[in-house]
């Protein structure tokens, strides 16, 4: 800013000096042009030195001016711009110029590219240029089909070009002659979308200004500007590896694209529990319509109302292309390929995909469970195998058009089709509580399903030319069937002991061998619809309603011997159950938002009616049936205060009903375990809960301290909970069940981020803790589960130089968890865990990145105490010209000591579960990635 | 400098054109441009990131230019909605009789009152013209050398003031259009309105917080954005 000062200053100093230049402006006729604008600059840059205007007889005169060269340029509106160089003569102080003459711009081409197509114009002496990407041609037209279209051009049948009258014996694109010297070359073939600008010129001025010499011929010369930036290109990577262990790695993808087109294939397998896409990948596949976060079909805020149809074969796999955070539990083998095109334009945006993925999961896990019961309790030692495999065909189209530039129109279509074949054997040792053998218990099955799945949308929306005003309207139908085969079978073994071993009192119920067979359907018609009005500049009204209607069947049969007929159906376990659920809702809300303070109030009314009935069978008796309303009105409320521009409050409160899942309400008895019978419940009513939330955070731009805090309160009515019941021989029977106090929770933490030196190290510390209370009934009596955690953390960022980063944090985290009905068991977990993610970067683009972590974790009340150190290393190497090319060793759990360790505590029951993980191998892989690889290793905080 | 201003003033309005009035303005800001330029990404990232959100289209506000021949006021435009996320707004007050600025500028909300004599870029003058809102510009090009930003201004000597949007004038009539950094910020007016009775809004009464300069100002946002690059991160929260 100085020497901007600084200059001005100069400049005026140089006016103080006794130097004028005057003159009058006049046209080609010698009539006078007033109010002209006129400027001094400097020659070298064109800096401007001053201005000035001419009078009303078209006179100008510049006082005091620096003396030195300067070039005068003249400005009037239609005429070319006169610029002329005053040499500075010591001997002239008063130097007049006499009359100026200023040449009119051709008046079409200045109407049709200045007024018509609003592009800007420049001139060079004589040249005039424009933008030619201003005039629209259709997509796939030559610079020819362009020409014809600018005014002041000519083209003839044959392609000849004459420019303002005179033929244009020469092209030049770029200012370089085009594959010889046939003028039509470039024009027939360049396609009009790759240029830029448009110049004319007289060829011979040019080179005489270089000669000095003219050589009398003048050649009219067009010049055609590439776009520097003519959006079109290619990438792609591909990865192999092989290692020890038999792991092996490959995986590649290839995209291409122009500003209209992306087409995308991506593949991958693996042995190494990488089932899903990373998020870059994902972003690579997707492109464009890698997140279309204006989809959402539901409108009004969050009432909690909408029944959510989940894949439900269990597999939570999504509707999409699946992304996954990190490598999976166990061991999974894993294919997956996919396809994927965009066509964008303004107007019209078509996407579409097709992916498939196989995984193969393999769980191998050792588990101890201690289960209370009011007067005694008992443990159970198992040894499970699992295996999942899922094959997956996913496609999706989705189409938006811009109707005009206020309505668009959204319709999308996802589908998913999956093949499982499930298989388990797990073994179980009971022992009581002298820590006496007393059962064995062998539930196994072997399945398989199908799954079929698919959701469809149309979304239009309507803005309004009032700014805020709008109207929003939706149409969804969703389906899902899903059909599982399961051979079921389970064998008990007592054995006699000293103590307690509570003998079976049915022999037959938990010895099973059958074939159970379930058909789900389920389908949703739903419709929202939104019109939002501005009210002044501070407020916002909604109003909203929203509509659907569920339909779900369950047809299951259970077959024992497992052999599929009449003789064989199992009546007690074998249902046929539908259900209606239907879903209705209007609702408003006023919003206002000013200077920093934002205050939402709404209330909707909302109405969940459930009627369904069971059947003994499809089209037989019935058993039992239900019709139920659940009226409510349901208040939100939202507060945001700005302290100041980096310091904020938000509070919010709100009450949401839920309906019951159709896991939750399907009447039948699953025995496939028959010491762990599970059921649902037709009869469950909707949940209730209400909300309090709160936060407050400053952020300061310039030291990068920052505060984080939050307060999060629910509390539960009519809260479904799983009670359970155990039956003197240990039969659990678990179902869901509301409860109508249903217990609360209360959450909160403090995050501070600080620099201890700016951009070399960077610390955050937190504190965090909470307390739920679960209530729930243990054999009709009332247990309150209370938990209560309260952690720890921090880390630091370590970035002292450009080839070392240090990422470091250490947690800890301890949960009490107390019982009302058996205080004896109320006990203590803890964790503590160290994590360290150091990269060192070497000389010839040699990197060694490592990451090590460490847990601790103890409960002493059910003595698990366990170590896990994790460590692994890579080194890898990054070569050719554009590092484009890297070859890696990575050792992954060098202590082989890799373990999923999971313990819980809830309801009656503490336990943990050791599951067998991929450990230690050491892999050798190469890659290629066309637009070469990351060779920094600092990364922001979110990377 | 004092002297020039009033000078540059004399001259520019001796003729009765539009010497008062309110000039709006569409202020469009194309975070992918911005992406596209950082120096941190790497090519794959910067790839990555412009064909995800090649459909995004740039955050676009209003603000205006109030003018008389005593002084400006620029700001957000007053038929905007209410922002509920900054307590504090951006202005930019001239005052050419008493050759002052006062401008409340932010840095990632956070606020800085810069209060100073009137300044201006060195204007380069270009031999290009176009349209804008109706009026004949000519194109004024210069350099900002602390965050190696191009600045192109189309100016219109219909309306012979030296004023302009954002930290934009001193050129011989009002600016109408500013494309800064290649496009990643341009400010277009959208319409001129000559009123010859306007008022220029008046000032909050208290201009609450500590007073910088102009250098200093500028100082702190060159800190931030080598701060912000050194952090990997994109330097949100300027106007450009």
């Amino acid at each position: 800013m100085k020497k901007i000062l600084l200059l001005l200053f100069i400049s005026f100093q140089a006016l103080s000096q006794n130097y004028s230049i005057r003159g009058s402006l006049t046209d080609t006729t010698g009539a006078p042009l007033e109010f002209a604008t006129l400027f001094l600059l400097n020659p070298s840059d064109s800096t401007m030195l001053t201005f000035g205007r001419t009078d009303g007889q078209g006179k100008f005169e510049f006082k005091g001016v620096k003396k030195a060269d300067v070039v005068l340029q003249a400005t009037f509106v239609g005429y070319l711009p006169h610029k002329q160089l005053v040499k500075y003569d010591p001997s002239v102080l008063s130097r007049d110029l006499g009359a100026v003459r200023m040449k009119p711009i051709d008046q079409e081409l200045y109407e049709v590219v200045i007024r018509t197509a609003k592009a800007p114009m420049s001139f060079k002496g004589d040249t005039v240029e424009y933008d030619a990407s201003k005039f629209k041609v259709p997509p796939g037209s030559t610079v020819e089909d362009l020409l014809r279209r600018l005014p002041g051009f000519q083209v003839d049948g044959d392609g000849n070009i004459k420019a303002q009258g005179e033929n244009i014996t020469k092209v030049l694109v770029g200012g370089k002659r085009f594959f010889g010297s046939d003028p039509k070359a470039a024009t027939k073939n360049l396609p009009s979308e790759a240029i830029s600008k448009v110049q004319v010129f007289n060829d011979a001025s040019e080179q005489s200004k270089v000669t000095g010499v003219s050589d009398g011929t003048t050649e009219k010369t067009l010049n055609l500007e590439l776009k520097d930036d003519f959006k079109k290109g290619a990438f792609g990577k591909f990865t192999a590896g092989a290692g020890t262990e038999e792991r092996v790695l490959a995986k590649g993808n290839y995209n291409r694209f122009d500003d209209k087109n992306q087409l995308s294939v991506i593949g991958f397998g693996n042995n190494i529990n990488q089932s899903g896409l990373s998020n870059d990948d994902y972003q690579d596949f997707r492109g464009s319509q890698s997140y279309n976060w204006g989809d959402n079909v539901d409108f009004g805020f969050d009432s909690g109302g909408y029944m959510v149809i989940y894949g439900d074969d269990n597999s939570g796999e999504s509707l999409t292309v699946p992304t996954s955070w990190g490598p999976d539990r166990g061991r999974s083998q894993n294919i997956a390929g996919g396809l994927n095109y965009n066509f964008d334009t303004k107007k019209n945006k078509i996407s579409s995909n097709y992916f498939y993925n196989k995984t193969s999961q393999q769980l191998e896990q050792e588990q101890f469970r201690n289960i209370f019961l009011p007067g005694t309790q008992y443990n159970i030692r198992s040894q499970e195998k699992y295996e999942n495999t899922i094959g997956n065909h996913r496609g999706s189209l989705r189409y938006e058009r811009e109707l005009d530039s206020l309505r668009t129109l959204i319709g999308y279509v996802n589908g998913r089709l999956a093949d499982r074949d499930q298989f388990s054997d797990v073994r179980q040792q009971y022992f009581n509580l002298g820590n006496e053998h007393f059962r064995n218990q062998n539930p196994y099955s072997t399945g398989d399903g199908f799954t079929a799945n698919m959701e469809s949308s149309v979304l239009f929306r309507n803005k309004f030319k009032k700014k805020g005003r709008s109207f929003l309207l939706s149409g969804t139908y969703t389906f899902n069937n899903n059909n599982t085969d399961a051979l079921q079978r389970s064998d008990i073994e007592e054995l006699i002991v000293g103590g307690e071993s509570f003998p079976i009192t049915d022999s037959a119920a938990v010895n099973i061998n059958q074939l159970a067979v379930g058909l789900s359907k389920a389908s949703v018609l739903k419709s929202s619809a939104m019109y939002v009005e501005p009210i002044g500049k501070k407020f916002t009204w909604d109003i909203f309603a929203n509509i659907s209607r569920t339909l779900q069947s369950i047809d299951r049969d259970v077959f024992s011997p497992p052999v599929e007929n009449n003789a064989n159906r199992n009546d007690a376990l074998s249902v046929f159950y539908d259900n209606t659920i239907n879903y209705k809702r209007v609702g408003s809300s006023m919003r206002y938002a000013h200077k920093g303070t934002f205050a939402m109030l709404g209330l909707a009314a909302q109405g969940i009616s459930l009627n369904g009935q069971v059947l003994n069978n499809q089209g037989g008796l019935e058993r039992s049936s239900i019709s139920s309303n659940y009226p409510a009105l349901l208040p939100i409320a939202t507060f945001r205060y700005s302290f100041s521009n980096t310091s904020r409050i938000h509070v919010s409160a709100d009450i949401k009903e839920s309906a019951p899942t159709i896991n939750q309400l399907q009447p039948f008895t699953d025995n496939s375990n028959p010491m762990f019978l599970t059921s649902g419940n037709p009869d469950l009513k909707p949940s209730r809960t209400s909300t309090v939330n709160a936060f407050y955070n400053v952020y300061d731009p310039a030291t990068f301290f920052s505060i984080w805090t939050s307060v999060f309160y629910r509390s539960f009515r009519d809260r479904i909970v799983y009670n359970r019941l155990i039956s003197e021989d240990l039969i659990t029977f678990s179902s869901p069940e509301n409860i109508r106090d249903g217990g609360e929770s209360v959450s909160g933490n403090i995050g501070i981020g600080f620099p201890i030196k700016k951009n070399k190290i960077m610390a955050d510390v937190g504190v965090n803790g909470g307390i739920s209370n679960t209530p729930l009934y243990i054999n009709e009596i009332l247990n309150n589960n209370n938990s209560k955690y309260i952690g720890a953390n921090l880390s630091l960022n370590i970035t002292p130089v450009s080839w070392l980063s240090w990422f470091i944090s250490g947690n800890i985290w301890n949960n009490y968890t107390k019982y009302s009905i058996f205080t004896q068991q109320n006990q203590t977990y803890q964790r503590q865990s160290i994590n360290s993610d150091l990269n060192i970067q070497l000389p010839n683009k040699f990197f060694i990145t490592s990451r090590f972590n460490y847990s601790h974790q103890v409960n002493d009340r059910i003595n698990f105490n366990q170590h896990l150190p994790i460590l692994g290393l890579n080194v890898y190497k990054i070569f050719g010209k554009k590092n484009q090319h890297e070859i890696r060793l990575s050792g992954n759990d060098l202590f082989n000591r890799n373990l999923g360790v999971n313990q819980s505590a809830s309801s009656n029951e503490v336990s943990y579960t050791n599951t067998v993980t991929l450990s230690r191998y050491i892999m050798l892989s190469y890659s290629f990635n066309m637009r070469g690889m990351k060779t920094e290793l600092k990364r922001n905080r979110w990377e | 400098m004092k002297k020039i201003l009033v000078l540059l003033l004399i001259t520019t309005a001796l003729q009765a054109q539009k010497t008062a009035g309110t000039i709006r303005y569409e202020y469009a800001q194309d975070w992918l441009k911005s992406i596209e330029k950082n120096k941190f990404m790497n090519n794959e990232q910067k790839q990555r990131a412009l064909q995800t959100w090649k459909n995004d289209e740039a955050y676009k506000t209003y603000t205006q230019l109030t003018f008389n021949n005593e002084g400006s006021w620029y700001g957000v435009a007053s038929d905007e909605r209410g922002n509920s996320w900054q307590k504090t707004e951006y202005w930019v007050r001239r005052d050419f009789t008493q050759n002052k600025v006062l401008e409340t500028q932010m840095i990632s909300g956070k606020v800085y009152i810069v209060e100073d004599s009137l300044y201006t870029f060195p204007w380069k003058i270009r031999s290009e013209i176009k349209e804008v809102a109706g009026h004949l510009c000519m194109l004024a090009t210069t350099y900002d050398s602390l965050r190696n930003y191009s600045i192109d201004a189309w100016f219109t000597t219909d309306i012979p003031l030296s004023i302009g949007p954002e930290e934009f004038m001193g050129l011989p009539g009002a600016i109408l259009e500013v494309n800064i950094n290649d496009g990643v910020t341009i400010i277009t007016a959208t319409s001129v309105k000559a009123d010859p009775n306007v008022a220029l809004p008046a000032l909050p009464k208290k201009v609450k917080g500590k007073r910088y300069n102009k250098a200093d100002y500028q100082a702190a946002v060159v800190k931030y954005v080598k701060d912000m690059e050194a952090a990997r991160q994109m330097p949100w929260g300027l106007r450009y």
